[in-house]
């Protein structure tokens, strides 16, 4: 799943835009992921100026 | 022969050390670049082009900072600048200068002949509107249009201190709140501040850069990345070396001097210079404040930041009329809408069009102010609902504000950061160094300086030569 440091986050919203699966959406000036539509790609991660978000596997 | 074995037999002989020496000065680089904005990369190609070997390190995955597009649904969406203002920028200017060739799309273009378009136009909430050059007729002011109180402000010879604010300046032409209105949100669009926040001496600069840009104030055709393409080519043609997504932990310094960086992979790469484009504070993490003089800390811990936000909106009709950018005084935080589908269609999906409204953020509370930015909007354009076919908020605040150092009292001109650090071969550019300018485009003035500082110590480097 993809853990968001909310504290972190500017909310520049480039991890929105970089997402090719639009599994992420700016609500409320939130960042939310939604997990089934997500593939764990992690571009959001790099994308992330401030290195607010983190993938992490199950396994 | 085993490797192990032939290192084994030079180290015998004695000449180990010589050869590694040898190989060390062949494959050592002159220039390590933290930081692919255009700040770096103006460096970069300058620097190439005098047979520098560098290094430019980018942490994300894409080069140009805020100076490119991400693309989105089929709309090429700022990372935070809209425009370099064309050819007579200072960016303009500078990659002219460098080699990098862009095309841009300018007023005189869009406009009819011998008639550019206008640079602005102001939009009131009644959605009435009055162009740039257009007389201003019911307010009964003493100035024309709005080309003539811009003219009126560069002309005029009272004196300025480091403390006159740009209302004392505007309100010794005109008391007119209209006018001191549309000021107030053209320093707004231009730099995140207002009239009481902005020197008078820089309101002077930029109203003289935007004039200067005249009819040939632009876009770069395909967007702003299409400027960092062109430095990118110019970088890769002369032997540098672009990585993106390769994070820097730290910056090696040994005998107060800097020998190279440390990679967050925890590889060292060693270089004669580094310069680092990444901004201050992060300038401070990477050197260590211990490895810092106290007043060059104090000056970063006290930066006063410019917090903003952006509202990007693809449409399915255009709401501003032909213009630049629509000026919009009664609005309480949107201070200007650039529109880049006026310029360049190709941003867009076919048949769609696309507005960048800037915001200044003036409290913490994000929900509260990004509902009085879309009131501010939804006065200005009522049918805006309706229109909507993409809809990109983008807050640049915390960590990753629209800049660090806010051009305000204290912080514009020469009071900004110097490009020589306080460290023997550490340079800074970028948006936190010595210049003016509309925003980024203070940038290259930096830059100049820092290869200037270079230059003093190698007479091998040009210093581009333009007069900012």
């Amino acid at each position: 799943m993809i853990e968001i440091d909310r504290e972190q986050c500017c909310g520049c919203n480039y991890c929105t835009l970089s997402c090719g699966d639009e599994a992420l959406s700016y609500v409320n000036y939130q960042i939310e992921v939604d997990p089934d539509k997500c593939e764990l790609c992690g571009a959001c991660v790099y994308y992330c100026p401030v290195k607010a978000i983190r993938v992490l596997r199950e396994d | 022969m085993e490797p192990a074995f032939i290192i084994a037999l030079l180290k015998q002989f004695g000449y180990y050390a010589k050869i590694n020496e040898m190989v060390k000065k062949m494959v050592e680089r002159d220039f390590i670049i933290i930081g692919a904005g255009i700040g770096g990369l103006m460096t970069a190609a300058s620097l190439c082009r005098d047979g520098k070997k560098v290094l430019i390190l980018e942490q994300l995955p894409f080069i140009g900072g805020r100076y490119t597009e991400i693309a989105h649904q089929g709309y090429e969406i700022t990372s935070g600048a809209w425009t370099s203002m064309g050819i007579k920028s200072h960016i303009g200017r500078f990659c002219e200068e460098v080699g990098a060739k862009v095309d841009y799309i300018t007023l005189r273009d869009r406009g009819q002949k011998h008639r550019p378009a206008p640079l602005f136009k102001v939009r009131f909430n009644n959605q009435k509107e009055l162009d740039f050059y257009q007389p201003i007729t019911d307010t009964g002011v003493n100035v024309e249009s709005f080309f003539q109180a811009f003219m009126n402000i560069l002309a005029k010879t009272t004196e300025i201190t480091p403390e006159t604010s740009s209302r004392d300046l505007v309100e010794a032409i005109t008391k007119d709140e209209m006018i001191l209105n549309v000021m107030d949100h053209t320093i707004g669009t231009a730099s995140g501040l207002n009239l009481d926040t902005f020197p008078a001496s820089e309101l002077r600069i930029i109203l003289h850069d935007l004039l200067k840009t005249g009819g040939k104030f632009g876009f770069a055709k395909g967007g702003t990345k299409s400027i960092i393409k062109a430095l990118e080519l110019v970088i890769l043609n002369n032997g540098g070396e672009i990585r993106t997504s390769t994070g820097v932990e730290r910056i090696i310094i040994e005998d107060d001097m800097a020998k190279g960086v440390e990679l967050e992979n925890g590889v060292s790469l060693s270089a004669k210079n580094v310069i680092h484009n990444a901004g201050a504070h992060r300038f401070v993490k990477l050197v260590k404040p211990k490895n810092l003089p106290s007043d060059f800390l104090k000056y970063i811990n006290h930066a006063k930041p410019i917090d903003c936000a952006a509202i990007i909106l693809g449409l399915d009709k255009p709401v501003t009329s032909d213009c630049a950018i629509t000026n919009s005084p009664d609005a309480e935080r949107v201070t200007g809408i650039f529109a880049p589908t006026f310029f360049d269609p190709s941003v867009a999906p076919p048949g769609k069009h696309m507005i960048d409204c800037f915001i200044v953020l003036q409290s913490n509370n994000i929900k509260k102010e990004m509902d009085i930015a879309w009131n501010d909007l939804y006065s200005l354009f009522p049918n805006l609902d309706s229109l909507i076919h993409m809809k990109a908020e983008m807050v640049f605040y915390k960590q990753w504000p629209g800049a660090e150092f806010g051009q305000t009292f204290g912080q514009v001109g020469n009071q900004r950061l110097d490009p020589e650090s306080p460290i023997e071969n550490l340079y800074l550019v970028g948006m936190d160094c010595k210049g003016s300018g509309v925003a980024g485009d203070l940038i290259p003035v930096g830059v100049q300086l820092c290869l200037k500082r270079i230059a003093e110590k190698d007479k091998k480097i040009k210093v581009p030569s333009i007069a900012f």
